[in-house]
């Protein structure tokens, strides 16, 4: 098995257990008339879940997931555990390569800290821009 | 299923429900003629919101009979999805989907569950919301209509239906004073086309004006009904007597 699949199977374990607590949670704090509601108008459990409990979780559920997500973010780090180069490992290595300079220990993770804040910072930014979006509803 | 109109649309049997340990409906009968309105009235706890619940199948019962048509609805092979397309309800919450128009609300129904033509239901639904007075309501979203305009888009979404009986679930205890008499008057013109209506409610002068037939409730029994004017001029129950002297 490639180290890679490894590294994405032992990060999406815990990822897949957040995310399902996090839809859980989402749908049982809609209140109980929304199915009731739907019940009575003769919609199946499917169509309800689909048509009237999920797009209204999806609101709930953005603020949670992107938080999950900034966390994965952080935690590919420990790919480094099933040998993948990521980005702190091939750091040490750079600086290792340099001679292990204590002067250059600040600028190159400084850098680390650019890459991966290039990477969230977006992410947030639309996180941010969908949430309002979907505030205009109610 | 063999029904016809000259016997009951709606006839309860004996029903008993309880949750766990609390005993709610103690063995509850009653019979609703198509075209009928009737109301339930009653202390808070009595079982009046479960005993409406259980006819289109919200609440299982214990034991008894409910009959709608002539089918069974205490019956595990029940086809609830078809008894619901004939049963309509409205809650005391209105319970609209707050991620769609006022006009959505009303046609989503018919195109997804009786897979209605898009543009006849969505002319339907115009209709319905010009109806209950809300023609310039069509793309307002739930969060911004006022407790009495929900109510009625909910009213208006339960008969895009076209459901042959009504539920209503308190619809106006939620509502303030001033909204409470639109709503009841969007009722009444439905009871007047003739559409049967069973209603738990607190208005007594509603229930006096429009009701057919009166049902009070209390601990999980009906303890007396009758027609309006028997009802509040002649109770004979004491616990009737006693509920009509403490708000009239």
């Amino acid at each position: 098995m490639p180290d890679w699949v490894k590294a994405t199977i032992g990060l999406a374990l815990p990822v897949m257990a957040n995310v399902s607590e996090i839809i859980r949670g989402a749908v049982l704090s809609l209140p109980s008339g929304q199915w009731e509601a739907a019940e009575s108008l003769a919609y199946s459990r499917r169509q309800t879940l689909w048509l009237i409990i999920l797009p209204q979780c999806l609101k709930r559920m953005l603020p949670p997931w992107m938080n999950l997500y900034a966390i994965l973010t952080m935690a590919t780090v420990l790919a480094s555990i099933v040998g993948v180069s990521e980005v702190m490992t091939l750091t040490g290595e750079a600086l290792a390569a340099e001679g292990g300079r204590p002067d250059l220990l600040a600028p190159f993770y400084a850098f680390v800290l650019l890459i991966f804040f290039v990477y969230c910072y977006p992410i947030a930014q639309l996180t941010m821009r969908l949430e309002r979006k979907f505030s205009v509803i109610n | 299923m063999s029904w016809n109109d000259s016997e009951p649309m709606v006839s309860i049997k004996d029903v008993y429900k309880s949750f766990g340990t609390l005993e709610v409906l103690k063995g509850v009968s009653l019979d609703v003629m198509k075209g009928e309105v009737i109301c339930i009235i009653g202390p808070s706890g009595s079982g009046k919101s479960t005993l409406i619940r259980c006819i289109n199948g919200l609440n299982d019962v214990q034991a008894g009979s409910i009959l709608v048509e002539g089918q069974e609805v205490n019956d595990p092979e029940l086809d609830k999805l078809e008894l619901r397309k004939k049963v309509g309800m409205v809650f005391q919450q209105y319970n609209l989907f707050p991620h769609k128009t006022a006009l959505e609300n009303v046609m989503m129904a018919p195109i997804r569950v009786l897979k209605h033509d898009k543009e006849i239901a969505k002319k339907a639904a115009v209709d319905l919301l010009r109806k209950v007075g809300l023609e310039d309501k069509e793309n307002a979203y739930p969060g911004e209509m006022s407790g009495g305009q929900q109510q009625r888009v909910a009213i208006a979404r339960s008969l895009a239906m076209n459901p042959d009986v009504i539920l209503f679930d308190e619809v106006t205890a939620a509502l303030d004073p001033e909204t409470v008499n639109e709503v009841l008057l969007t009722i009444k013109r439905l009871a007047e086309d003739g559409m049967t209506c069973i209603l738990v409610t607190h208005e007594m002068g509603f229930a006096r004006e429009v009701a057919d037939h009166i049902y009070f409730t209390d601990g999980g029994l009906i303890v007396e009904h009758g027609n309006p004017k028997k009802f509040f001029e002649n109770a004979k129950d004491p616990r009737t007597k006693e509920f009509l002297s403490q708000i009239l």
